[in-house]
């Protein structure tokens, strides 16, 4: 068999293999049921053109003549109705004429006006052209041409990649034809030369096939490209290898060099073979991709350059311009995951048009399409966004936004932990092309490598992040370490201080530097110590800090109280144990402590002095009525001629009752402190009046006076009474001291004045006080007195009246040396006021007027009848009444020249019968004259004062009572 | 709906079949997470989208919940009168945002259920429209025999009726030619549009029919009656009709038979919805020469469920509404106590065998939340290749009648028990009636032969002894037959129509239903036939 006649059998097998997979393969679509009769008659020609050129006879061959003409012709015509089915375009009504021709062509064969006969030659039976044999070729090449045009109009008008390859294909099938065709034409004018048409018509249908079944299996370009790199490559070994074994064989023939050439010659191709390859690739890529050639050596350089790159902006920047040039997008945007919202922002945007106008767009990230991207990691066509059924469930927002800028496709960046890191939007390619399978390639192959640069860059940026944000939040804590009140010390498992901050530093009286890498115990006291390894020794429960008092020392070994908390730090390393000791100077806090402990004494002091007060104001009232009547009848009784014995009697009486009534006097006095009328005094003065007061007693009680008064001693603010009785109370508490103790002494008075202070200090050369004493000194009713030597009350009363007057009363006492009290005054700022200080002013007793009418308004008889007694043996006309109304009655019904009234009685009070007197008429209020048993009553005062009224003050005496009557009348005369 | 702006399709042009199955059936390639990943996806942007507004505040209680388990908590279930104060009156501000149009249903009493419905919905409701057709036009998956070409036959009912605007839409969307076309079938009434498709499809010939079961199941039976004499009238001298018929007639002949649709034409693909699709469907794949494929939808809902290529259980998508499902025992649990909230299921907890009534969440910002469109539907068993559950619509909930607490009889059962006695009729109702305190089954049937009234009742009864377990065991128990038939005179239910139509009766109402009537409707019913001579 020849090769002419092996060549159509292989064509049928192969064909009729084609059609087999174009049935079971091929998807059902339009123009499916034409391809398959263009493969059939492709097959039934090429199975004719066998049996046509293997026939035993001319007229078998003429017969399978007639069968091939009819099979090409059909194979043509429908060619030609599959090109326009397959670009969807409605056959026209060419379509049918064509098959009409194949009618025609195939009756016209059964004549003899297509072939006149057949005839052989060495390649065997050939047709021999008839008269109209010229149809054949005009009707094959007319409508397989129209068909390829067909293709070429569909590919320039497709949008769709793989349908123009598929088109692309079928063109080249045709050119595959049409250059067989043409060998065969040329082998029926020239018997000579061998019909080669079959092999042009098997690549022809070997084409259509592929771009019918699977056109994306054969990117027809880079099959063309790497053909030219094998055939280039074959060219540069085979010629040069050729030629010098043709060299060989000639100049070596027979000798025994010829083979050692020949395994020289292999190696050397072996060797030489890959390089040359590489460099053949090369040539051919600069061949085909010229400028992209460079700017794919550019992407090598940027992707060796990227990985250095440490600025996120500037990489982003980059890369969309350079795959923007190398792909010839109109625009790239990329969209980069946002660290702190859920959506992808713009990193950087290219637009080819306009380079300098950034897009901004984000999408939301937390959809479905992310988790598809990190599942798939490939790039999508957009409109794969509403055929996806994940994709579909895109926000329209986003989805609108992708349209808006005509978006073509999305390339995911994904991390290597799967993460998405960003998109890149890739726009439409420029000059409204499309984008080709190489393109797409280079997208997959850059996108691992962009999405790793990405990644690199991004934790760059995040870590660069982290570490300020590390920065900033240690410079917080060590500024809040710093600035905290509390001492901070951090000591390891030996106590040895690790860090400590500036409160601790102050705290213990040392530069931080100097205290840190020193033992912690030599700044805590045992006590503390003892509690700290009990703790890190034996706590089970690190969580729980102890806390508790304790001394502190600071390094000039000064203690200080302190609260000590300690806790185990937990710095998340498995290093030794450290503790967090924070210290608080509790000393102020102590300090107030002691301070409100002493206020609080002395409140309750107030309080027991107030209850005493209290009780005692309404003892002293009920004392001094009966008390009046005790005090002036005694009196009376002294000047009746009574025996010696009974008149010593009545002095007795007398003298118990007046000790009685000083008694009580103290007691109000004590209970009802007055207000301090102060006035400003000289403090040296007073004392001398004072101690003129109790010369005679201490000169007789053998006590030496010794004053030290400072000169230019300040005046000070100050009730001179109260004042007075003060210093008196120190005086007589002095005197009775060294009499106890020594039967005499030296009694020192110092006048100093300090920092706005007079002190004045009374000092005794008595026995002194222990410290227990010295505790109760100022308590009231406490006393060291034997009982009825003293009420207990004095020092109480005197520091009282001191505090009030804003000072203080210190107390100095050693056991065998003696006392010293020391009164502290303020410094008056007032101006003097000549002439008040310390002196009591007397007021004369003016002789009575005789015989007045004197009206005695009491409610106690013994007063009542003692006033009577009185005043009557003073030839006064005295009318008793034992209340109010009487005494109103008796006013009505006779004028009096004195009312004695007391300041309480039952059913109305003085106050208001004085009013009532006061309407009576304004002359008998002029001769009022109250009784009263406590005058140290604020009321009582007040009312007195501001009905400037004389008063008597129980229990009185005969004399103050005919002193006050005789003012009385003589104010009324006067 | 000539101003709808919505998105012209360019993927089933492209005639790129990958692309093409992806898009509109590829969701039946879903795997069940990556279904419910969908679903979870599309609830979350519907609750954030329609928390705000007056409708979903009204129907959400206030509240905003975050999460499938805390909507389906918090979140009641809801029938149309829970939206009724706000759709009846289409108000547009009470809704999320507002709608591309307004379309209806007919709900019980004459009155229409209104429902908004937006571009986004329109859109995915026109793409499973699509998908429907492909799967009707295929036998295997992947295959896509649909061009965008093809010419269809549609009978479905006018805007606003959704099926109505679905056709209007498919022109729009896909460039379909619908026959009639929708500017010319929307000015007809439904007998004026069967007739003109019917007419433009013999002579134009036709690839697919879209049409309600009824409708189908009448045309070939129209055909077979009256096919075996063959009366020529003008509109069969148009060539093309003419060529038809003749093809038809001579292959009939051949094969000695009658002549059927299917020799008229030669289909692509044959599909319809509503329930009595499946009870003709082995009827209506004789008569056209295609098995029929079976879609699911209702106006709320939009289509929800389509049948695969083999044209077995419905696959429901998850694109449009957020599946839920209430079981049977559930369901029995509100039967006796009407205030119990019933609990769900999702679609991946759906047992096969069991029955359970669809609850949907629509999503795009349509209204209805935990809806109850009333369906059950029964779960059988997968084709291989769908990981999805699958369906069979079971009956409407409201069309069930309960017989002695045993036995629930769905429409379909008794209607294929009536057609099992092979008796012709023109229509038939059924409700529960009581005889003596005694539950029974009456029927009302028109038929268009002379039959005997215990010959059905016997018929009937043995049917449903023969099918239905539960009715053979309540019928043992109780001894009695519980089947009552009642005939109608003919001409009934044609003037029952003609009454209905001249009150202006909406298309689902111009006939009672086959289920549960109203006492209104049957009252009606028994006058046309009293009033028949």
């Amino acid at each position: 068999m020849n090769l002419l006649i092996a060549i159509p059998l292989v064509a049928l097998v192969l064909t009729s293999l084609l059609v087999l997979l174009v049935l079971l393969r091929s998807q059902r679509k339009r123009g499916q049921p034409a391809f398959l009769v263009f493969l059939t008659s492709m097959a039934v020609w090429a199975g004719a053109i066998y049996f046509f050129r293997s026939s035993a006879n001319t007229q078998i061959a003429m017969y399978w003549e007639i069968v091939t003409t009819f099979a090409v012709s059909l194979m043509a015509a429908s060619f030609f109705h599959f090109s326009y089915l397959n670009t969807k375009r409605h056959p026209p009504l060419a379509v049918p004429v064509a098959y009409a021709g194949v009618a025609i062509i195939g009756l016209l064969s059964l004549t003899s006006l297509l072939y006149t006969g057949v005839d052989v030659d060495k390649f065997g039976y050939f047709p021999i052209a008839g008269p109209l044999f010229i149809l054949i070729p005009l009707h094959n090449y007319l409508f397989v041409t129209w068909g390829m045009i067909n293709f070429i109009k569909g590919y320039r008008k497709s949008q769709d990649l793989n349908e123009r390859n598929s088109f692309m294909l079928i063109i080249l099938g045709v050119v595959c034809f049409w250059a067989g065709g043409f060998s065969d034409l040329v082998s029926t004018l020239n018997n000579n030369l061998p019909p080669l048409g079959l092999l042009g018509s098997i690549l022809f249908s070997l084409l259509a096939t592929v771009a019918v079944v699977k056109y994306k299996l054969l990117d027809i370009r880079s099959a063309v490209r790497k053909s030219t790199a094998y055939a280039l490559v074959s060219l540069l070994v085979a010629v040069p290898y050729a030629g010098l074994v043709l060299l060989a064989s000639y100049y070596l023939r027979g000798s025994r060099l010829e083979a050692l050439w020949y395994v020289v010659l292999f190696l050397v191709l072996a060797m030489i073979l890959q390089p040359l390859w590489r460099w053949a690739q090369g040539l051919v890529d600069r061949l085909y991709y010229s400028k992209r050639y460079d700017y794919l050596q550019s992407l090598n350089d940027f992707s060796r350059q990227i990985q250095l790159f440490r600025d996120l902006d500037e990489t982003s920047n980059r890369l969309v311009k350079l795959i923007a040039t190398l792909l010839k997008a109109e625009k790239v945007i990329l969209l980069f995951e946002s660290p702190t919202q859920k959506k992808l922002l713009t990193m950087a945007s290219f637009t080819f048009n306009s380079p300098g106008k950034d897009i901004d767009i984000s999408l939301s990230s937390d959809n479905l399409l992310t988790e598809w991207f990190i599942q798939h990691r490939r790039y999508i066509e957009f409109e794969e966004i509403d055929t996806i059924p994940l994709l579909r469930t895109l926000p329209a927002s986003d989805r609108q936004t992708l349209e808006a800028i005509a978006t073509k496709y999305l390339v995911p960046l994904v991390s290597s932990t799967a993460e998405l890191i960003g998109i890149i939007v890739l726009g439409d390619k420029q000059g409204s092309k499309l984008y080709t399978h190489e393109d797409l390639q280079l997208v997959i192959s850059i996108q691992n490598q962009l999405a790793m640069s990405m990644e690199n860059a991004r934790l760059y940026r995040d870590r660069k992040y982290s570490e300020s944000a590390l920065r900033q939040s240690e410079n917080k804590l060590r500024f809040m370490f710093e600035s905290m009140a509390e001492g901070i010390t951090v000591i390891d498992n030996r106590y040895t201080i690790l860090e400590i901050n500036q409160a601790a530093a102050n705290m213990y009286g040392l530069h931080k530097n100097e205290l840190v890498g020193k033992p912690f115990f030599s700044l805590i006291s045992e006590d503390c110590r003892n509690k700290l390894l009990l703790y890190t020794q034996n706590s089970p429960n690190y969580d729980t800090p102890i806390m508790f008092e304790c001394q502190l020392l600071t390094t000039q070994g000064k203690h200080f109280p302190a609260l000590l908390s300690i806790s185990m730090l937990d710095d998340q390393t498995d290093g030794p144990r450290k503790y967090v000791c924070v210290s608080q100077d509790i000393s102020t806090l102590k300090s107030l402590e002691s301070e409100q402990r002493i206020l609080r004494d002395k409140a309750e002091v107030s309080s027991r002095l107030a209850s005493v007060g209290e009780m005692a104001a309404g003892i002293a009232h009920e004392i001094n009525n009966p008390l009046t009547g005790v005090i002036g009848f005694s009196e009376l009784l002294a000047r009746e001629d009574l025996p010696e014995q009974t008149r010593d009697y009545v002095k007795y009486i007398l003298e118990g009752s007046n000790r009685v009534k000083e008694i009580v006097r103290r007691l109000l006095t004590f209970a009802r402190q007055t207000t301090p009328y102060k006035t400003r005094l000289d403090a040296r003065e007073l004392i001398d009046n004072t101690l003129e007061l109790r010369g005679y007693v201490l000169r007789t009680a053998n006590i030496s006076v010794v004053t030290d008064y400072e000169e230019g001693l300040p005046w000070v603010s100050a009730d001179p009474g109260q004042m007075q009785q003060v210093f008196l109370n120190l005086i007589v508490n002095a005197e009775y001291a060294m009499k106890k103790a020594h039967d005499g002494g030296t009694l020192t008075i110092t006048t100093r004045h300090k920092d706005g202070q007079v002190f004045i200090s009374f000092a005794d050369t008595g026995p002194g006080m222990d410290g227990d004493t010295l505790s109760h000194l100022f308590q009231p009713f406490f006393t060291t007195k034997e009982p009825g030597e003293g009420t207990g009350l004095g020092l109480a009363l005197s520091r009282s009246i001191v505090l009030d007057h804003g000072g203080d009363i210190l107390v100095e006492s050693n056991m065998g040396t003696g006392t010293t009290f020391t009164v502290r005054l303020p410094v008056s700022r007032d101006e003097p006021e000549p002439g008040k200080a310390g002196k009591e002013v007397k007021t004369a007793v003016r002789p009575s007027p005789a015989s007045s009418s004197i009206l005695v308004v009491d409610d106690e008889a013994p007063i009542r009848a003692l006033v009577a007694k009185i005043l009557t043996v003073q030839g006064h006309r005295v009318t008793e009444v034992g209340n109010p109304a009487e005494a109103i009655a008796s006013l009505q019904a006779d004028s009096y020249d004195v009312i004695l009234m007391d300041i309480r009685m039952p059913g109305m009070s003085g106050r208001e019968l004085y009013a009532r007197l006061n309407q009576a008429g304004p002359g008998i209020a002029g001769r009022v004259v109250v009784i009263t048993g406590d005058t140290s009553d604020a009321g009582t005062r007040a009312f007195l004062r501001e009905n400037n009224l004389p008063f008597i003050a129980k229990p009185f005496g005969r004399e103050q009572l005919l002193e006050k009557v005789n003012e009385v009348l003589g104010n009324k005369q006067g | 709906m000539e101003n709808i702006d919505i998105q012209k399709d360019q993927v089933l042009r492209s005639g790129n079949e990958e692309r093409i199955w992806q898009k509109f059936c590829g969701f039946m390639d879903l795997s069940i997470d990556e279904f419910m990943q969908i679903q979870n996806e599309l609830l979350k942007k519907q609750i954030d989208y329609v928390a705000d507004s007056t409708l979903g505040k009204h129907i959400m209680l206030g509240q905003n919940p975050v999460g499938v388990d805390n909507f389906r908590s918090s979140v009641p279930l809801t029938t149309y009168k829970d939206y009724a104060e706000f759709l009846e009156d289409k108000n547009d501000s009470a809704l999320a945002e507002k709608p591309a149009l307004w379309g209806h249903t007919s709900g019980r009493g004459g009155c229409f259920k209104w429902a908004p419905f937006m571009l986004r919905t329109l859109e995915l409701h026109t793409d499973m429209c699509v998908a429907g057709l492909i799967l009707a036009c295929t036998e295997q998956h992947g295959k896509v025999n649909l061009t965008g070409d093809e010419r269809v036959l549609c009978i479905v009912a006018p805007p606003p009726y959704l099926t109505g605007i679905t056709n209007t839409l498919l022109v729009k969307r896909f460039d379909f030619s619908p026959m009639p076309p929708p500017h010319v079938a929307d000015n007809q009434d439904f007998h004026k549009r069967i007739a003109t498709g019917f007419n433009l499809a013999l002579r134009n010939g036709t690839d697919i029919i879209w049409a309600v079961g009824t409708v189908l199941n009448k045309l070939g039976e129209k055909f077979t009656e009256s096919s075996s004499g063959l009366k020529l009238d003008p509109g069969m001298l148009h060539p093309a009709v003419f060529f038809r018929l003749m093809k038809a007639l001579i292959r009939s002949k051949m094969e000695g038979r009658k002549i059927l649709p299917s020799d008229i034409w030669k289909l692509k693909g044959l599909t319809c919805g509503g329930t009595d699709a499946s009870v003709y469907a082995k009827r209506l794949e004789h008569y056209f020469g295609r098995p029929l494929h079976q879609v699911y939808g209702c106006t709320e809902s939009g289509l929800a469920a389509l049948q695969s290529w083999k044209k077995k259980g419905l696959v429901f998508h998850p694109y449009l509404n957020f599946l839920e499902f209430i079981p049977e025992k559930e369901l029995l649990k509100c039967q006796e106590d009407a205030g119990y909230q019933p609990k769900t299921v999702l679609i991946d907890e759906v047992q096969v065998g069991e029955i359970y009534e669809l609850v949907i969440t629509n999503f795009h910002g349509m209204p209805f939340l935990r809806y109850r469109p009333g369906d059950l539907f029964r779960v059988v068993e997968s084709d291989e290749g769908i990981e999805l559950p699958q369906f069979d619509f079971h009956a409407r909930a409201d069309g069930l009648i309960d017989l002695y607490n045993i036995i629930r009889l769905d429409e379909r059962t008794v209607w294929e028990a009536i057609n099992a006695t092979g008796i012709k009729y023109e229509d038939w109702t059924a409700m529960k009636d009581y005889e003596d305190s005694w539950p029974v089954l009456q029927i009302y049937i028109e038929p268009r032969e002379e039959t005997n009234t215990d010959t059905l009742i016997n018929a009937i009864h043995h049917h449903l002894l023969k099918t239905s377990p539960l009715y053979l065991e309540a019928i043992t128990e109780n001894e009695k037959n519980p089947v009552r038939v009642t005939l109608l005179k003919h001409g009934t239910f044609s003037r029952y129509m003609q009454q209905q139509q001249s009150k202006g009766a909406d298309l689902a109402h111009l006939k009672p239903l086959h289920m549960n009537a109203s006492e209104e409707s049957l009252k009606h019913l028994l006058e046309c036939n009293r009033d028949i001579d």
